[in-house]
């Protein structure tokens, strides 16, 4: 099954999407068409957010790092930065590094503390997908990546919905791609994750509680193409979604 | 209680820390000075019900300051119009394992359950001085003129590339010579006209 979170009628709701994706069950039991339909980040209002930075090894090599960190680059994002399918996400005019990054996202389905890698998974309620756009320029080596590159507002498009574990019977096969107006700029695997999901909800649990609605960007292959407004940013994971973006001046 | 919104917080807002820190911003691995907020968050999960849990024989450092609730979203605003976007302030203890530096984002070192103390909210204020007790100890105190950022100034410049939002928290900034604290004692931050933040420090089961 796959969950949604759109605005409809003066508010937030969530809804089931069909299996065809071609329309949307709401809570009062009534359709809708999935086309057109206002779609919200299907992030639990408040929840922990928790991303990934170089956990991929050819990603990694890109960008002049070792192939693996002696510990795991993990970052925090808030709901500023989130922003549904088919939103805009506005481009700095002095942003002329930035590039998308297509990431599976786990969420969290119930309290996970100190639990071990071979248990992680029964603690995951389902995947998504994000794009979590840099800006290179704004680096800065105090907490890198740091919140003016990875905290924008709206700088991080996630969605469609949310797509139940069961449905997902190996989170580590899953091919990653980006198309920017249409070209491939990301071709990847969550095969090539150096932490798989499983090791990262066992890592993140020995350090905090995680809880439900929390969420795990898992980090993003290789393929940095700076990007411009104006472009249509298609970000896919197969088997869970592809969440559309468009660019605009900002 | 916070339901819906984040916590943040800034490092490196301390003059006095960033002072001392000066000679080692031109090297290896930071190479130039800060520019914007160097902000973090805490997960909800790091909020204190009266005890602040370490890991058995670790030592934390206990970061007394001033928490804001957000009661406006703040975006993009000046320092003059920042303070009417705070609904409400408290004292907080901010716990982290101490950082060997601050190249690399600290989840493992600040989010850990308990990790945030915080007293009663109350109207909004700024604090003047803040005392951090340990065990009825004066164990340090600060004023928040050593913030290199001012609140509104802080507000003002997060805002520029991050909306805080209504119901998010701001912690304002720590000191760089906060105390460190190991399992067995109690923590008190005090300040006039705040209720304190108290906690009491044990190690995990």
């Amino acid at each position: 099954m796959k969950r949604a979170r759109i605005y409809h009628r003066g508010r937030d709701i969530w809804v089931s999407v069909s299996a065809d994706g071609q329309s949307l069950h709401l809570p009062d039991g009534s359709f809708i068409p999935a086309d057109g339909a206002s779609w919200l980040p299907p992030v639990t209002p408040g929840a922990s957010s928790y991303a990934l930075g170089l956990n991929f090894a050819d990603h990694n090599k890109e960008l002049g790092f070792a192939p693996k960190l002696a510990t795991p680059l993990i970052f925090m994002k808030g709901g500023n930065c989130f922003v549904g399918h088919e939103g805009d996400t506005p481009r700095p005019a002095d942003g002329n590094q930035m590039h998308p990054e297509c990431e599976l996202v786990a969420v969290i389905g119930r309290p996970a503390r100190n639990v071990t890698s071979a248990e992680a998974l029964d603690y995951v309620a389902g995947y998504t997908v994000a794009n979590d756009y840099a800006i290179r320029e704004y680096l800065e080596n105090y907490y890198r990546p740091n919140a003016r590159v990875k905290n924008r507002d709206a700088t991080t498009p996630i969605g469609p919905w949310i797509v139940d574990a069961a449905d997902v019977p190996d989170p580590q096969a899953l091919a990653i791609t980006t198309r920017v107006n249409g070209e491939l700029v990301q071709n990847g695997t969550t095969a090539d994750m150096i932490m798989s999901v499983a090791e990262l909800v066992a890592y993140l649990s020995c350090h905090s509680t995680l809880m439900p609605g929390d969420m795990i960007l898992t980090g993003t292959p290789q393929g940095v193409h700076f990007c411009a407004p104006g472009d249509r940013v298609v970000t896919e994971v197969e088997g869970i979604g592809r969440l559309v973006n468009h660019l605009v001046a900002g | 209680m916070i339901c819906n919104g984040h916590i943040y917080g800034v490092i490196l807002n301390d003059s006095r820390e960033l002072a001392r820190l000066a000679p080692a911003f031109q090297e290896k691995p930071y190479l130039a000075p800060p520019v914007a907020p160097v902000v973090y968050m805490k997960p909800a999960s790091t909020m204190s019900h009266g005890t602040v849990r370490l890991k058995p024989g670790e030592q934390a450092v206990a970061a007394a300051t001033l928490a804001l609730l957000i009661a406006r979203d703040a975006t993009g605003v000046s320092p003059d119009q920042a303070m009417a976007c705070i609904g409400a302030a408290a004292l907080a203890i901010d716990i982290t394992y101490p950082q060997a530096d601050y190249y690399r984002p600290a989840v493992a070192q600040r989010n850990a359950d308990t990790f945030l103390v915080m007293g009663d909210w109350g109207s909004p204020a700024l604090a003047d001085r803040i005392t951090t007790m340990i065990d009825g100890q004066a164990a340090h105190n600060w004023s928040l003129d050593r913030l290199a950022r001012s609140p509104d100034r802080l507000i003002a410049d997060i805002s520029a590339f991050l909306t805080l939002r209504a119901g998010d928290v701001l912690l304002v900034g720590l000191p760089g010579d906060a105390p460190q604290v190991g399992a067995g004692v109690t923590l008190r931050a005090e300040a006039a006209g705040f209720a304190p933040a108290v906690a009491r420090v044990e190690e995990t089961t």
